[in-house]
């Protein structure tokens, strides 16, 4: 079906046929999650989210752009802003326990360290990308995402998108060959 | 190519973005140069993390589980306009019933204070039928 239809007929109150997005986008949207994440269970809950909120806000999809850029838009601000909370809470736990050292928020923290401590170095590298050229090299790093996609996605031209790329990965080789240098 | 060029260039090698002619060159430094190869195989391996961690399968469970989510959404929202009626429809019906009973003191006591003119009765009595009619108010909320 058609998918702006498969959309108009969804708006129209069969709500079951949701389900055929889920389906036709959900290894995208969960891929997107876990290219931020690097955690894949975290990531499939990010995307639930993602399709939750594509359903909460369906009937403001316009349709001037394309569903799939529309819902990549999503993902990527899911997994923004779970980071974002993530580190937030991470902050306030550590100086919470400089004030007065719990055992239990001390081993939760310490399991936080080990996990973050098995991430492999390009996840480490990726992370500490900008945040623009983050987005734009783990969308670019899908085959089924074209440069013109990522683009709309991300509200920008597709110069601007090649040109956060390059810089995206200009920079990863730095960090990891001066990684590799030092061990 | 040296050692420098090389090297700024390796991730876009591996990305297969370089012209031919610049790959080759590339080629022939890492062919000559041990440090470069050896930097050349790690960020190899590296890169390829990504792709390998990428899920290739639907999932009908990670479907189901959004349909589910979506299906709890909407009949908690049903319930809840129903819950918001329920709660509004003693008030209503109060508020109805104060309102008559208002309306008619009011035109109760425009009927005596013009005595002289009997008029008051009958029309006093059509105002109460109309304001039975005009129970309006929680009809509007039923149909919200
Ligand atoms: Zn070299």
């Amino acid at each position: 079906m058609d998918e702006s239809k498969l959309i108009k007929r969804i708006l129209e109150g069969e709500k079951e046929l949701f389900s055929e997005l889920v389906i036709s986008y959900q290894k995208e949207v969960i891929n997107i999650c876990n290219g931020f994440l690097h955690d894949i269970d975290s990531a499939k809950d990010v995307a639930q989210e993602v399709f939750i909120e594509a359903w909460k806000s369906l009937s403001k999809f316009r349709g001037d752009s394309k569903f799939s850029t529309w819902i990549y838009r999503i993902s990527v601000n899911k997994s923004l802003n779970y980071l974002r909370e993530i580190k937030k809470k991470l902050t306030e736990d550590i100086s919470d326990n400089e004030l007065k050292i719990s055992d239990d928020e001390n081993s939760a923290i310490e399991k936080e360290f080990e996990m973050s401590q098995k991430m492999e170095l390009i996840h480490k590298s990726i992370d500490n990308l900008a945040e623009n050229q983050r987005t734009a090299f783990v969308l670019s790093k899908f085959e089924e995402i074209s440069y013109k996609e990522i683009a709309e996605t991300m509200n920008l031209t597709i110069s601007s998108v090649e040109s956060l790329i390059h810089r995206a990965k200009t920079n990863l080789q730095k960090e990891l060959s001066g990684y590799y240098k030092k061990n | 190519m040296n050692c420098n060029d090389t090297q700024n260039k390796l991730i876009f090698y591996i990305d297969g973005e370089l012209s031919k002619s610049e790959s080759s060159e590339i080629e022939n430094h890492l062919d000559r140069c041990n440090n470069c190869n050896i930097l050349y195989q790690k960020l190899k391996i590296d890169l390829s993390i990504l792709s390998s961690e990428r899920i290739m399968e639907i999932d009908v469970n990670f479907t189901e589980s959004v349909m589910q989510n979506i299906r709890n959404i909407e009949s908690f929202k049903i319930s809840n306009r129903q819950k918001t009626l329920n709660f509004l429809m003693p008030f209503a019906v109060a508020a109805s019933i104060i309102l008559i009973i208002s309306v008619g003191i009011l035109f109760g006591n425009m009927g005596t204070n013009k005595t002289s003119t009997q008029i008051s009765g009958s029309e006093s009595e059509v105002f109460y039928i109309n304001d039975l009619e005009q129970e309006s108010l929680e009809f509007n909320l039923i149909n919200e």
